[in-house]
Formats: structure tokens, C-alpha cells, sequence
């Protein structure tokens, strides 16, 4: 199991093949990304430390050029997941090839349920970090350590 | 939904072999899963996850075409 933080983790599947910002085609799929955003966010993250996290499963057999993938990705997401992408302060992103065996080494479960009806599509994580920030042990005085006792 | 996976032997068209939890197969992929702590989520994907913990695992993705043969080791209830 996996300690997630405090804030929510907003998903957004995105079946097919991921499309560059540098690509024709990219008009078309940011709104593919804004109509599956909306359907997840009902308001934009107003924090100033968004993260996003992108993995790409595909089958292509060539490297993927997943930064020019974000770029659109960030894009779309715009006014919709954030309010700017000047937001963003943490970006991560991963490709799959699915021509050969993948092994994701303790991933979150979800990651893989889109294989069930698509055999490509890019998962698209986001939150917001600084709302994930814990609050400080109240109970302790100002100076105090924690003591551990041992088992 | 019922934890139902079954441990499986994935006999590779390279030779290997992959053991591990069949999670998923269709005509185009087998995933088997490892390393799971407690129960496998086997539920639709949390599009809105608030909770703290969620379930991880060691995934392996084997396309169908490099499979030659699924060995069913144990039956799970």
C-alpha cells in the first residue's frame, strides 16, 4: 500500500496515441484532454505547487519524445486542472513500450487498468504538493525532540 | 468484488518464465502482479483518490504475442 498525501490525486485516462504539442493534431487532442479533464475536475487547483505526472503506454518500439507530449499536456490542462501552468512545479513523465515486457516495479494498481479495454493511452496524474504539507506535532513544546522508545 | 486471482506460470516465446498473480488477460496483454500487499484493488480506476493509502504492486505487462503457454499453479478463492 502506498502513503499517498493528504490532498487529492486527480486521474485522467486519455485513450490513443499521445500526440506532440509540435504535431497538427495537437488542436484535436487538447480537447479530447480538456473534455476528459472536465469530467474530473470540477474547479481548478489554486495552490502554486501543482504536480503532474504523465505515463504513456504505447506501442511503439522507438523512443518517445514524452517532453514534447507534456508540453500539450500542460497546455490542455490549463484553466481546467489549474489556473496557469506557471502552477506546475513538479513534471514527470514516463513511456512504456508495450512491444516488449514492461515491468513497473511497485506502481499504483490503477496505472494498468486501462489495458483492459485500450492498448495505448496516456495516464495523467495531478494534485496539489503544499496542500499535502503535514501540519507540525502540536502536542510538543517549543524545542521538545520526539523520544523514540525502543520496541 | 471477490479477490478471485490465480497464480500463474507465463511461459515466454525469449525463453523466460514470469510467475505472479494473473490480474489481467485479453487478445492483446497478460499482467500479472507482484509483491501485492494485502488485497489486489481489482475495482474500476479512482479517477478522485482522497484516501491515504492505495494498493501497490510490482506489475508486468507481457504482450500476447510473446506468450507460448499460461500455467495455472493455484487456485485462489
Amino acid at each position: 500500500m502506498r502513503q499517498l498525501h493528504s490532498s487529492p490525486e486527480y486521474r485522467i485516462v486519455i485513450p490513443g496515441k499521445a500526440v506532440s504539442f509540435r504535431s497538427p493534431k495537437s488542436g484535436d487532442y487538447k480537447t479530447v484532454i480538456q473534455e476528459a479533464a472536465k469530467r474530473t475536475f470540477t474547479e481548478p487547483i489554486v495552490g502554486e505547487t501543482v504536480e503532474v505526472r504523465l505515463d504513456y503506454f504505447h506501442l511503439n518500439r522507438r523512443r518517445m519524445d514524452m517532453d514534447n507530449i507534456a508540453k500539450c499536456v500542460l497546455d490542455a490542462l490549463t484553466g481546467i486542472a489549474y489556473v496557469d501552468d506557471r502552477q506546475v512545479q513538479l513534471q514527470a513523465s514516463i513511456a512504456y513500450s508495450l512491444a516488449s515486457v514492461v515491468v513497473i516495479d511497485q506502481g499504483v494498481v490503477d496505472l494498468i487498468k486501462p489495458l483492459a479495454q485500450y492498448e495505448e493511452y496516456l495516464f495523467i496524474r495531478v494534485r496539489d504538493v503544499r496542500s499535502a504539507i503535514t501540519k507540525p506535532n502540536k502536542s510538543l513544546k517549543k524545542g521538545a525532540t520526539k523520544r523514540r522508545h525502543a520496541p | 468484488m471477490a479477490y478471485s486471482l490465480q497464480i500463474c506460470r507465463v511461459h515466454r516465446s525469449d525463453g523466460w518464465q514470469t510467475i505472479g498473480y494473473l490480474y489481467l488477460e485479453n487478445e492483446r496483454f497478460i499482467v500479472l502482479l507482484n509483491n501485492l500487499v494485502q488485497k489486489a484493488d481489482l475495482g474500476p480506476i479512482k479517477y478522485v483518490r482522497n484516501k491515504h493509502i492505495e494498493p501497490e504492486a510490482t506489475m508486468i505487462i507481457i504482450p500476447r504475442d510473446q506468450v507460448k503457454a499460461i500455467e495455472i499453479l493455484q487456485e485462489i478463492e
